[in-house]
């Protein structure tokens, strides 16, 4: 093709020029050249790179030394140590741990809160006197205990450690378990009895609404105006109601107490 | 008759070119006699600095011997008779092609660090701390060219066997190719992340390097591909080739290991190869740790810290009798081991130990497996990290006793 040519003439011209150049140069020019590597930018035409920018397949096992190039400059950095890196999974946002359903989470961790009656185990163990099954002991030490590990359980046993030990270390440390349970079993029993709140209003809205009318969902406020009116229906079945609105208004007064003006005012007429 | 003579002669030819390309390998451990109380290294040569580098030419006559002050001795094997390579005044160097120090250096540092024999015996190259290679000529004991190029200090030199090829591995983590035939520089090979610190060619142009960023190189120069071996967690310190495919190392916390090119990780490994006994006490000088005030340095610990991961325990040099499987490995805890490198079970079985005070610093067999030479110091090669008062700095040699 005729653009080709004046190219091919260009590159042979070059050529002439650095032979005729390489003829003239001394000795020692081309000696320094040759261990400086200067020699090599002019070797740029010639040289038969072999392209080994294709990306090398993986290795065959991953047992095997890792492969890389030699060509391309590696930095400094290394890592210290070389330690796995961790990957931390929180339960809360993680997809494979499922959804959060408290009325199930309530109804399987149940046990933990129940105050164990005697009455029960003295029935499971008539039970078991009864029975010739040779599992029947397993399946009644299976059956009990939910009663020797739960919350009430251990605090009875923390009390009797409390009662023993002298260290006020010890001491301070299982005062302040105990606390912890019976903060929670306090929080517990308000959560069952918000639950059945709504558990209730729920089933009113459903046979509701399948006579027709549109269901409502229970606010803040309305919840807690019935909680408190089960409170006083408790109060006043086990006849503390009275008790309990005295102990009230007392602390309301003590509360008020410091709005009451403790001088005169002078804007009454004084009687002359 | 005729016959039978030519198919014996060509029989014999064909063993040993295939012991040359490191395809069979000569059982010699197996042969190795147990050492008598009177035999032990005997100094051949005395150097008034630690030696740094000792190599030995093709034909087991003459061995060449660096020392720290910059002093070259090439010396005769058997006799011990010794002349010295006379270092060029500066311009002369100048002239061969060195480049002028730049910056607060304002001399060149003699330090020589490695040397390098030629399968033929004709050039030397030695490299130290002025950054050169500086290449001689072994028959006129004359300088011939100084390559400059490196970055830092040229730590380790190789020839390739059965030609002028010449390999460097520097402080500045590159390794450079060199011709020494064309006192040429062919090009660079990265790939180290911290310091080179030895560096092994066999026949095949394939380099082995090993570094302080605790990895050991095998680059392949045609494919200009490297393989990555990874050591667990100590700086390797020395290598050398087993054969094509099997390698030998030492690291600083005592250990040897052998490695093969199938695993990423080591095959075998031996530790504690040279614990330092508490028996040595005299190692410790009189005043260590304190400062001239009498006061105590930072980190100055008690002589019970140093029995364990001391710069005595560092595994110093490790070498190999070409194509077979003798290997003898070198520290500051006074003696050499001999090792056996079995082929099928692919493991380190320990021979013997030969006493011998002081930091090993180099260590070369003789082709024939005849003798053991190694390069002694009263301090590490690379630094000061310990002192031996009692060593003697030279080059000893041990004759093994063979079957």
């Amino acid at each position: 093709m005729n653009t080709s040519r004046p190219l091919l003439n260009m590159w042979e011209e070059e050529e002439e020029e650095i032979k005729r150049e390489l003829a003239d140069a001394t000795f020692e020019e081309l000696q320094r050249a040759l261990s400086d590597g200067s020699h090599l930018e002019y070797r740029k035409h010639s040289l038969n790179k072999k392209h080994h920018e294709e990306k090398k397949p993986g290795r065959a096992n991953k047992n095997r030394p890792m492969e890389a190039s030699s060509k391309k400059p590696v930095g400094r950095f290394r890592e210290v140590v070389q330690a796995p890196k961790r990957v931390i999974r929180d339960p809360r946002f993680e997809s494979l741990c499922g959804a959060f359903d408290a009325k199930q989470f309530r109804s399987k961790y149940n046990f933990l809160f129940k105050k164990y009656d005697p009455d029960i185990i003295e029935k499971e163990r008539k039970k078991l006197d009864k029975s010739k099954d040779p599992d029947a002991i397993s399946r009644f030490q299976n059956s009990i205990s939910w009663m020797r590990g739960n919350l009430p359980a251990e605090r009875e046993k923390l009390r009797k450690q409390l009662a023993k030990s002298n260290n006020p270390e010890v001491i301070g440390e299982l005062k302040s378990h105990i606390n912890w349970i019976e903060k929670q079993l306090k929080s517990e029993s308000g959560q069952r009895t918000d639950a059945a709140i709504l558990a209730e209003h729920k089933k009113k809205e459903r046979e509701a609404a399948k006579k027709g009318k549109q269901p409502f969902y229970l606010s803040k406020s309305a919840l807690r105006k019935q909680r408190l009116v089960e409170k006083y229906e408790d109060l006043k079945a086990s006849g503390k109601l009275d008790a309990f609105i005295e102990k009230r208004r007392r602390k309301n007064a003590a509360k008020d107490h410091r709005y009451m003006p403790y001088r005169r005012s002078n804007n009454h007429a004084q009687p002359n | 008759m005729q016959g039978e003579r030519d198919a014996l002669v060509a029989r014999i030819l064909q063993e040993e070119q295939l012991e040359e390309t490191g395809r069979v390998r000569r059982a010699i451990a197996s042969r190795v006699q147990k050492l008598e109380s009177a035999d032990e290294f005997r100094v051949l040569v005395k150097h008034r600095q630690p030696v740094t580098a000792v190599a030995l030419s093709e034909d087991d006559s003459k061995g060449f011997s660096a020392s720290k002050d910059g002093t070259i001795l090439q010396w005769d094997v058997v006799s011990g008779i010794h002349e010295s390579y006379r270092w060029p005044s500066h311009d002369v160097l100048r002239s061969h092609g060195a480049k002028d120090p730049q910056g607060p250096a304002t001399r060149h540092c003699k330090r020589v660090l490695t040397l390098a024999v030629s399968s033929d015996g004709r050039y030397l190259a030695s490299g130290g701390v002025d950054r050169h290679i500086h290449l001689w000529d072994t028959r006129t004991r004359e300088h011939i060219r100084a390559f400059q190029g490196h970055g830092g200090p040229v730590s380790c030199l190789s020839f390739r066997q059965g030609t002028s090829e010449l390999f460097s591995g520097s402080f500045d983590r590159t390794v450079k190719i060199w011709n020494a035939e064309d006192r040429a520089y062919i090009t660079t090979l990265f790939g180290h992340q911290n310091e080179i610190l030895t560096i092994d060619c066999h026949r095949k142009e394939r380099v082995l390097t090993v570094g302080r960023d605790r990895t050991m190189q095998l680059f392949k120069v045609p494919e200009e591909s490297r393989l990555v071996f990874r050591a667990p967690a100590f700086s390797l310190e020395c290598c050398c080739f087993v054969s094509n495919d099997e390698f030998l190392s030492g690291s600083d916390d005592g250990s040897i290991e052998l490695w093969s090119t199938l695993r990423k990780k080591p095959v075998d490994i031996v530790k504690n190869a040279h614990a330092l006994l508490g028996a040595n006490k005299n190692l410790e000088p009189k005043n260590s740790g304190k400062i001239p005030n009498g006061h105590i340095e930072n980190g100055d610990c008690g002589s019970e810290s140093y029995r364990c991961l001391s710069a005595y325990s560092w595994v110093n040099s490790v070498t190999v009798c070409r194509s077979s499987d003798l290997a003898a490995s070198g520290a500051g805890n006074g003696s050499v081991r001999l090792w056996a490198i079995e082929s099928e079970t692919k493991d380190i079985r320990p021979l013997f130990d030969l006493p011998l005070v002081g930091f090993v610093n180099s260590l070369a067999f003789a082709k024939s497996g005849q003798f053991l030479v190694a390069g002694v110091g009263k301090e590490p090669r690379l630094g000061r990290w310990g002192h031996n008062e009692s060593a003697q700095n030279g080059v000893a040699v041990y004759s093994l006793k063979l079957s």
